[in-house]
């Protein structure tokens, strides 16, 4: 009695499971996620609008005043007592880059202290007072009759 | 001629024999991994001033947002997004004994979208917790795929709130 399987079924068969074992489909999954962005419009302080904001009642002492709705002072900031170190002017005075002096210990602590919040300033020249805003300077000048000028981004939240 | 024996059962060995052993073993219940990926975090790129351009980058590994360019960021919550990756076993809660492997395939470049405005996000990488690397691995049947990207802020650039979505497409092996 012949029981083996016709050579075709055999072949056929081992065609079969080769493929089976050969590998199963590469599996994938995918999915989706989302991105976002907020694109704030500052309120872009000036050259001008600057140095009115900026005063100094006595040379090295420095008051910025920041206005708020309508034009009402939303905070007066008084830096108190003798500016320490040397600022010097930022060639561009109309770029927005961070702010630069060379005496960098200054000019935080002047920055602190206009802030009130004691907030750091971080490398980007950015300062949030904790208050709803947000003061980026672009460049802070000592003037020759010694009176300082600072140029900033302000930002409300 | 008892060489013809031997070869008469070898090959009745083979040609039956095994196809039917191999089909029986296919035929028998192999338990199944079943693979997953789902989004639990959002790529947020926070707040910021566009001045005259730049980019906005979010690192995969650290999160860390930095920009290029004349881009102010502003105090405000970033991060990278997150993904998690599984494994189970037929679909159950059980997860997968043996650690596997998976690649993530580059994810397209995509726009945000405020209204009529867009910014482009592009140079997007991925970070595995469990490797360290761009490509993960199971262990114990999860991972956390970390992903990052650049957006490209135009000159002035509108304001407003954007938004869009990305595709992330991850290969088991």
């Amino acid at each position: 009695m012949n029981w083996r399987l016709p050579t075709e079924i055999t072949t056929a068969l081992l065609l079969v499971a080769g493929l089976a074992l050969s590998g199963s489909p590469t599996q994938g999954s995918s999915a989706t996620g989302t991105a976002s962005a907020t694109l704030i419009a500052p309120a872009t302080v000036t050259n001008d609008a600057a140095a009115e904001l900026l005063s100094s009642a006595s040379p090295g002492v420095l008051t910025l005043s920041i206005p708020g709705a309508g034009n009402a002072p939303a905070s007066g900031v008084a830096g108190g007592g003798a500016l320490l170190g040397s600022i010097e002017a930022i060639p561009t005075a109309t770029a927005v880059t961070a702010a630069i002096a060379t005496d960098s210990a200054a000019l935080e602590g002047l920055l602190n202290e206009m802030s009130r919040s004691g907030g750091p300033l971080n490398k980007n020249g950015l300062l949030s007072s904790g208050q709803g805003l947000n003061l980026v300077v672009t460049h802070v000048r000592q003037t020759a009759s010694d009176q300082g000028r600072l140029y900033a981004v302000v930002v409300y939240n | 001629m008892k060489r013809a024996v031997s070869d008469d059962r070898s090959s009745v060995l083979l040609t039956t024999l095994f196809p039917l052993a191999l089909l029986v073993a296919l035929a028998s219940p192999v338990a199944a991994n079943t693979f997953s990926l789902t989004t639990t975090d959002a790529l947020e790129f926070g707040s910021f001033v566009a001045g005259s351009g730049g980019t906005v980058t979010i690192a995969a590994a650290s999160g860390l947002r930095t920009s290029t360019g004349t881009v102010l960021l502003v105090n405000s919550s970033s991060r990278e997004a997150r993904l998690s990756v599984s494994c189970t076993v037929d679909g159950g809660s059980d997860s997968c004994t043996t650690s596997s492997t998976y690649s993530v395939d580059p994810v397209a470049d995509t726009t945000l979208t405020s209204g009529g405005n867009t910014m482009p996000i592009g140079s997007f990488s991925a970070y595995s917790i469990q490797t360290g690397s761009s490509s993960g691995q199971l262990a114990s049947g999860s991972d956390t795929l970390k992903i990052g990207a650049t957006l490209t802020v135009g000159n002035n650039q509108p304001p407003g709130n954007y938004s869009g979505s990305f595709s992330v497409t991850v290969i088991y092996q």
